[in-house]
């Protein structure tokens, strides 16, 4: 049963997002261009042709599938990684879609990034749970190296992400949500770098 | 979910999760280290790693267990310890005294 979510959620988000790019692109006027691409401000900074722009959610979806299927073969069940991409897709086909059914998202907040945020959350709850395998006796500190620097990782990526989500959330100026973010995502990659460094066994 | 809150439920298996903090152990160090039967200390590793809580591996004929714990378990364990919840004998020690 277990091994069947992975496979059947994808599917049914997928044909959702099919659907909603099929009915945005029948309501499109000829030769619109819509927003695929936000940058850390939440601002538009990549634009497409109507059709092409709608579909790279569904396409997106079925190669970040197998993606995480694959990862979840080798490094354990990770389903609510998968829960949390799906979540990320149906949004960003939201976004892309929105000006066509003429809803505008206020340019104070940013859904993408909140998304990105609550990803960042998934991500650094799940990350504790993934180990390399133990293959002799001598490389147990190895391992245990592993697990302490993920476990220390673990509360920046969620921290992380609460910070990102609310400065995706909060109207807040462009510039201070790009340092807030920027901040955020080199203090949750750099930080752990050292400690698994400097970690030594007690 | 239910089955992280039964494992978390005693004090024990807290205990035994603390330990692993600091890095995998063998499962005789860690039934070395409380005052219980094997077979008592082999039903809590069941139970935890049932719940996803550990991770056993077989490594030159003996079992490490390391920590297999998210951010939301290990805040809920911090939480139930801090209620002390779980204090009398659960299912696994009640098994034992039936034994004996």
């Amino acid at each position: 049963m277990t091994n069947r979510v992975p496979y059947v959620l994808p599917i049914v988000t997928m044909v959702l997002l099919a659907t909603l790019a099929i009915l945005a692109g029948v309501h499109a006027p000829a030769g619109m261009r819509l927003a695929f691409h936000w940058n850390d401000n939440g601002l538009a900074d990549g634009f497409a042709g109507a059709w092409a722009a709608l579909l790279i959610p569904v396409g997106l979806c079925a190669a970040l599938t197998l993606v995480f299927v694959t990862l979840s073969r080798l490094l354990g069940p990770m389903s609510e990684l998968i829960h949390g991409m799906l979540v990320m897709m149906i949004v960003y086909e939201g976004m892309i879609a929105a000006p066509v059914f003429g809803i505008a998202v206020p340019p104070t907040i940013s859904p993408i990034l909140a998304v990105c945020g609550l990803f960042w959350i998934l991500m650094g709850n799940r990350m504790p749970k993934s180990r390399p395998v133990l293959r002799k006796p001598q490389t147990i500190p190895d391992m245990n190296r592993a697990i302490a620097t993920s476990r220390f990782s673990s509360r920046f990526w969620v921290v992380g992400g609460i910070i990102i989500l609310a400065a995706a959330l909060i109207p807040l100026e462009p510039a201070i949500r790009h340092i807030v973010t920027k901040t955020v995502l080199w203090v949750t990659l750099l930080v752990p770098l050292i400690y698994s460094v400097l970690w030594r066994q007690d | 979910m239910d089955a992280v809150f039964d494992a978390l439920s005693h004090p024990t298996r807290r205990r035994v999760l603390e330990m692993l903090k600091s890095g995998g152990m063998t499962a005789g160090e860690l039934a070395d280290a409380f005052p219980v039967s094997k077979p008592t200390m082999s039903g809590h590793f069941a139970k935890l790693r049932n719940a996803g809580l550990i991770h056993a591996e077989s490594c030159a004929g003996t079992i490490v267990y390391t920590l297999n714990l998210s951010v939301v378990e290990e805040v809920v364990m911090s939480f139930m310890g801090r209620l002390g919840l779980g204090g009398g004998t659960d299912e696994t020690e009640r098994m034992e005294e039936r034994n004996d």
